[in-house]
C-alpha cells in the first residue's frame, strides 16, 4: 500500500502534522522508533508515582472567554473536549542562593504592581514591556497566519513587532530603561529557551511572557502524555496509521525523488511526502544517502550550534507538599540574579541554576496522599556532559550530578527534601538522546541566537527547503522548541504538504488539459 | 509607543531585513564538510542500551541439583562484539524459539558486570522454558538478548547504606550481583543476606557468598533452613524476630524471591512500618491468577496482519500469544515496565491498573503480560 504521507517521529509535531493531514482526507502513516506516541510528551512510572517526562507548563491556551492560540489549535485538533487541563494559581517563583525570593502572581497589572514592589521605579518600563510585548505577539501571529508575509504590510500594521524583532531581549530591555534588577528578575527564566538575553530574539522572550502572564499556564491532568493519546486517538478515528518500534533507516528514492522509507526490520512503506519530526542534522546525515547530502544541507546543519541539552531529577517524595514546604508550583533557582552568570555555569559539569515543579501544587491529586511530585531539571550549554561521561563513569557521575542539584535545592529553598526521597530516577544527556534521538540529548533544537532566531527561521523557511517533498517540524525546525511551539510546527509542516500536494495536483490537470 | 533602539528610526527596519542576509551569510561561511552523524551522547547512549545483541552460550554450570548457571559470552558471528554494560541487579531477556511459540524471558544477571554475562536458571516443575534450558540448551546455542533492563538496583541517593537482603529461594540470583558488587567497592554499601531455603543443598551461589564474607567486611549472610537443622544455620522461615535479630540500625530491605514469599515478607514489613522508600523488590506478578478455565477469542492486529488465537481465562494475554509465536515486544514479563502496552478494542479484561498510565486507562491500554481476558476480545499490539 502507498501512503499519502508519512511522518517520521510521533512527538508533538509529528502527531499534530499526521492529524492535520489525515483530518484533510490523506492517508499518513506514522513510524516511531518507540512504543508510545509523544516523544518528549510522555510519563512513566516508578513505584506509586507516575512522571511527567517534560512539560512544565502549557502556554496560550487561555478560558473560553479569553484564550490564546494553543486553545484554538486544540479546537482545530478536536481533542480540546479531550483533555483536562488545570490552571496554575500562581506563574512563578524566584529564589536565588543571596536569599532573595520573588513570587509572582498572574495577570499583567498585578504583575507589574509586584514588580514594583520588588524593584522601586520598574512600573514605567514593566508597563512599557508589556504594551511592547502585546504588539509583538499579535504581530508574530500575524506573521504566523500569513501564508506569504508582506513586509510592508508588517511595518505598516505591526513596527514595533519589526523593531523588537531584529534586536535581543538585552537591547530592547534596555532601549526601554528598564532597571537592571528587573531584567535580571525577568531574565531568571532564560532556561526555558536556554540562551541569554544577549542571544535570545526579543520576540521569543516577549511572546512567552505576554501569553504566560496574561492567559495563565495550564497542566494537562494526565500528565502530557494524555494531550499525546488524544492526538494519536484522534488520527486513529479518522483513519491514519501508526507503527511503533519502527525505526526508519533509510529514505528510499526512485528517479531521484524520494518515495518511501525502510524501518529496522526491514519493512519498507511508500510515499512521496514526509514529514520528519527528526532534526535535519540527523535526517540528512543518517537517512539520507551519503551521496545526495547537498553542500546546502551541510552549511545549513553546519553553521548552527546545539542548544541546551536536558538534564532532570525525577523525585517521588514521601511526604506532603505542604509538610515539606514546597509551597509552589514553578521555582526558578539561580546562585545569585546574575543569569549570564547561571548560564556560564551551565557550561561545567556542576550548574547553579535549575528549574523545579512541584506537580501537587498544581494537580493536589497526581500521587497518593501525603506524597509529592518534585521534578528537578537543569541544562548544559556545551558538550561538557558528553564530554565528561563513558560508560565506566556513567552511573557513578549521574548520581553525583543529581546529587549536586539536590544539595543545590535544598540550599536554595532553605527546605530539606533529601530524606524524603522514595524514588528516583535521573535523566541525562545520554537518557534524551537515547529516548529522543536528537544530536547529544538537545531539547531545544538548535541554540536560539542572532541569525538563528525564529523570525529569520521562518523567513528563510522556503529558501532551506534541501529536499523536495520533505517538511520538518518539532524544536529543530523554524518555531523553536516548547509545546505550543512544535505542535503547530506540525500544523505548519502538514500545510506545506498540502501545499506540495496541490501544487502537483495542479501540474497534472494541466497536463491532461 | 514607539519603539526606537538605534539612532535612526530607519536603521531599526534595516536591521530586520539584515537578519535573513546575516543568516545567509552565516550559511555560506559554514564549512561544507560532512554532517556530523554520531554524537557522543548518543553513542553513550547507543552503547549502554543497543536495543538488542546476540548471546552465546559459553558455558554451562551446575550450582544446585535443580539450579545451573550458564556463561554468555558476545555472539561475533551475529556482530555483537561486546555485551552492554549493566547494574547489578539488571536483567536481560532471552528470545527463544520452541516449537511453534516464540518466547521472550526476563533473566537477572547473577554476577556483576564483566566480559561475560551469567545468568542462573532453576528448573520449575512443568516449566516448559527453565525445562528446555535444562535439557536441552548446549555450549555455543546462541540467542537473541535485549537489555539490560530493571530498577532493582543500589541507589545511594534513594537507599540506606545499610542493606538487609530478604531472600528466597532463587532470588538470590540479583542479590548475589549487587553482594559481589559491594566486595568489589563498587557499590558503598553493607549488606546483610538473611536467605531462606529448604535445605544446605538448595542453597546456591554458597561458595561465593562465604567467600564474599570472608573477604569482605561488607557482607554477612545468614542462611535459614526450611527443612533442615543444621549447626550455624537458621531453622524455619525468615520472619519479623530474625529480621529483628540479624539487623543493626534502620535499613533498605531488598526483597527478591518467589510471589508468596514477597507477599509474605510485604505483611512482615508493614508491621515493622517500614516506609515504602526502603523496601525495594524486583517486579514480580503482583496479583493473583484468577481460576476461570472458559477459553476465549483472541483477534490479534499488529503491522503483519491479523491473527486469531485461543486464551484461556487463567492464562495471560502474553502468554497465549507466546504459544501462538506472536512477537510482541515484551521486557519485564510481569506488568510493571509497560513495554508490551497493547490497546484494547474490543471486551472486557481482568488486569492490574497499578503500573498503567492514567492516561493509558483511559484509552484503554492494557499490558497483555498481566492481563486475563473475561470476554472474547480484539486487540492491537504496538508493533
Amino acid at each position: 500500500m502507498k501512503y499519502d504521507a508519512i511522518v517520521i517521529g510521533a512527538g508533538n509535531g509529528g502527531l499534530m502534522a499526521a492529524l492535520t493531514l489525515q483530518k484533510e482526507g490523506k492517508e499518513v502513516l506514522i513510524l516511531d522508533s518507540s512504543n508510545m506516541p509523544g516523544g518528549f510528551a510522555s510519563s512513566f512510572i516508578r513505584g506509586r508515582f507516575e512522571f511527567e517526562t517534560s512539560l512544565q507548563v502549557l502556554l496560550d491556551y487561555g478560558t473560553e472567554e479569553n484564550h490564546g492560540p494553543f486553545y484554538e489549535l486544540l479546537k482545530r485538533a478536536e481533542i480540546l473536549d479531550e483533555v483536562k487541563l488545570k490552571a496554575l494559581s500562581e506563574s512563578y517563583y524566584v529564589k536565588t542562593g543571596d536569599n532573595q525570593e520573588y513570587i509572582f502572581p498572574f495577570g499583567q497589572d498585578d504583575f507589574i504592581l509586584k514588580m514594583e514592589e520588588y524593584v522601586p521605579q520598574s512600573k514605567e518600563s514593566m508597563k512599557q514591556f508589556f504594551e511592547l510585548s502585546k504588539e509583538v505577539t499579535e504581530g508574530f501571529r500575524y506573521m504566523n497566519e500569513s501564508k506569504k508575509v508582506d513586509v510592508d504590510e508588517l511595518k505598516e500594521k505591526y513596527p514595533n513587532f519589526m523593531i523588537a524583532s531584529s534586536y535581543s531581549v538585552k537591547r530592547v530591555l534596555e532601549s526601554i530603561k528598564m532597571p537592571e534588577k528587573a531584567q535580571e528578575i525577568l531574565m531568571t527564566q532564560w532556561g526555558t529557551f536556554g540562551s541569554p538575553s544577549e542571544n535570545l530574539s526579543f520576540v521569543s522572550f516577549a511572546t512567552m511572557i505576554y501569553s504566560y502572564i496574561t492567559y495563565g499556564g495550564y497542566i494537562p491532568v494526565m500528565r502530557s502524555h494524555e494531550i499525546s493519546l488524544a492526538l494519536l486517538e484522534k488520527f486513529e478515528s479518522y483513519g491514519g496509521s501508526i507503527r511503533f518500534l519502527s525505526r526508519v533507516t533509510k529514505l528510499i528514492f526512485e528517479n531521484d525523488k524520494i518515495c518511501g522509507v525502510r524501518v529496522n526490520g526491514g519493512s519498507t512503506y511508500y510515499a512521496d511526502h514526509i514529514i520528519s519530526n527528526i532534526s535535519p542534522s540527523i535526517f540528512y546525515s543518517t537517512l539520507l544517502p551519503k551521496e545526495m547530502q547537498t553542500d546546502r544541507m551541510r552549511e545549513i546543519c553546519n553553521a548552527r550550534t546545539l542548544g541546551a541539552r536536558g538534564f532532570s531529577i525525577f523525585l517521588g517524595l514521601n511526604r506532603s507538599a505542604n509538610d515539606l514546604g514546597l509551597n509552589h508550583y514553578r521555582y526558578f533557582l539561580t546562585n545569585d540574579l546574575d543569569h549570564k552568570k547561571a548560564y556560564q555555569s551551565c557550561q561545567e559539569l556542576y550548574p547553579n541554576y535549575c528549574v523545579a515543579t512541584v506537580l501537587n501544587q498544581a494537580l493536589p491529586n497526581c500521587s497518593s496522599s501525603d506524597t509529592t511530585i518534585l521534578t528537578i531539571t537543569s541544562l548544559y550549554t556545551s558538550d561538557i556532559f558528553s564530554e565528561e561521561a563513558t560508560e565506566e563513569n556513567y552511573y557513578d557521575l549521574k548520581n553525583k550530578i543529581a546529587n549536586h542539584f539536590i544539595d543545590f535545592f535544598e540550599k536554595t529553598t532553605n527546605l530539606s527534601i533529601r530524606e524524603a526521597i522514595e524514588e528516583i530516577e535521573i535523566a541525562s544527556p545520554a537518557t534524551f538522546a537515547r529516548y529522543g534521538g536528537h544530536p547529544d540529548g538537545c531539547i531545544y533544537g538548535y541554540m536560539p541566537k542572532g541569525y538563528d532566531n525564529v523570525i529569520p527561521r521562518m523567513m528563510n523557511e522556503v529558501n532551506e527547503n534541501c529536499l523536495m517533498h520533505v517538511h520538518f517540524c518539532g524544536g529543530f525546525a523554524s518555531r523553536l522548541s516548547g509545546y505550543f511551539n512544535t505542535y503547530f510546527s506540525g500544523e505548519l509542516a502538514a500545510l506545506k504538504t498540502l501545499q506540495d500536494m496541490k501544487r502537483e495536483e495542479g501540474d497534472e490537470d494541466e497536463i491532461t488539459d | 509607543m514607539k519603539l526606537q533602539i538605534s539612532k535612526k528610526e530607519q536603521q531599526d527596519f534595516e536591521t530586520f531585513y539584515a537578519l535573513s542576509k546575516d543568516r545567509e551569510i552565516c550559511f555560506h561561511q559554514a564549512n561544507k564538510k560532512p554532517i556530523i552523524s554520531n554524537y557522543r551522547s548518543n553513542d553513550l547512549a547507543r552503547n549502554l542500551h543497543p536495543g538488542y545483541f546476540w548471546v552465546r552460550i559459553k558455558d554451562i554450570k551446575l550450582e544446585t541439583n535443580d539450579t545451573k548457571t550458564f556463561i554468555l559470552e558476545a555472539d561475533r558471528d551475529h556482530g555483537t562484539n561486546r555485551l552492554p554494560r549493566f547494574q547489578a541487579g539488571q536483567y536481560i531477556t532471552l528470545q527463544i524459539p520452541l516449537g511453534k511459540g516464540m518466547y521472550i524471558r526476563p533473566y537477572s544477571l547473577s554476577s556483576s558486570f564483566k566480559e561475560h554475562y551469567q545468568i542462573t536458571i532453576k528448573r520449575v516443575l512443568h516449566g516448559k522454558i527453565s525445562t528446555y534450558f535444562w535439557n536441552t540448551v548446549r555450549i555455543g546455542d546462541t540467542f537473541l538478548a535485549r537489555g539490560p533492563y530493571g530498577n532493582f538496583v543500589y541507589q545511594p541517593i534513594r537507599d540506606s547504606e545499610h542493606i538487609v537482603a530478604l531472600v528466597g529461594g532463587s532470588g538470590i540470583i540479583p542479590i548475589k550481583a549487587i553482594a559481589e558488587d559491594i566486595v568489589n567497592n563498587k557499590i558503598a554499601a553493607k549488606m546483610t543476606i538473611l536467605y531462606g531455603a529448604k535445605t544446605k543443598d538448595d542453597l546456591i551461589f554458597r561458595t561465593e557468598l562465604n567467600e564474599y564474607v570472608k573477604t569482605c567486611s561488607n557482607i554477612k549472610v545468614v542462611y535459614v533452613l526450611s527443612e533442615e537443622k543444621k549447626d550455624g544455620y537458621e531453622h524455619g522461615f525468615i520472619t519479623r524476630d530474625l529480621i529483628l535479630k540479624y539487623q543493626e540500625t534502620s535499613h533498605s530491605y531488598f526483597v527478591c524471591g518467589t510471589i508468596p514469599f514477597y507477599q509474605s515478607m510485604n505483611k512482615i514489613l508493614k508491621s515493622m512500618d517500614v516506609p515504602n522508600k526502603y523496601i525495594r523488590h524486583d517486579s514480580y506478578m503482583e496479583h493473583d491468577i484468577p481460576e476461570f478455565e472458559e477459553k476465549f477469542d483472541i483477534l490479534i492486529l499488529s503491522s503483519t496482519g491479523e491473527q486469531k488465537i485461543s486464551c484461556k481465562g487463567n492464562q495471560t494475554l502474553m502468554d497465549a500469544m507466546e504459544h501462538e509465536g506472536v512477537i510482541i515486544p515484551k521486557k519485564c514479563g510481569v506488568g510493571v515496565c509497560g513495554y508490551c502496552r497493547s490497546k484494547l478494542i474490543r471486551g472486557e479484561v481482568l488486569t492490574n491498573y497499578d503500573y498503567v498510565r492514567k492516561a493509558d486507562k483511559k484509552h484503554h491500554y492494557i499490558h497483555p503480560c498481566s492481563t486475563y481476558p473475561l470476554t472474547n476480545l480484539i486487540i492491537q499490539l504496538p508493533n
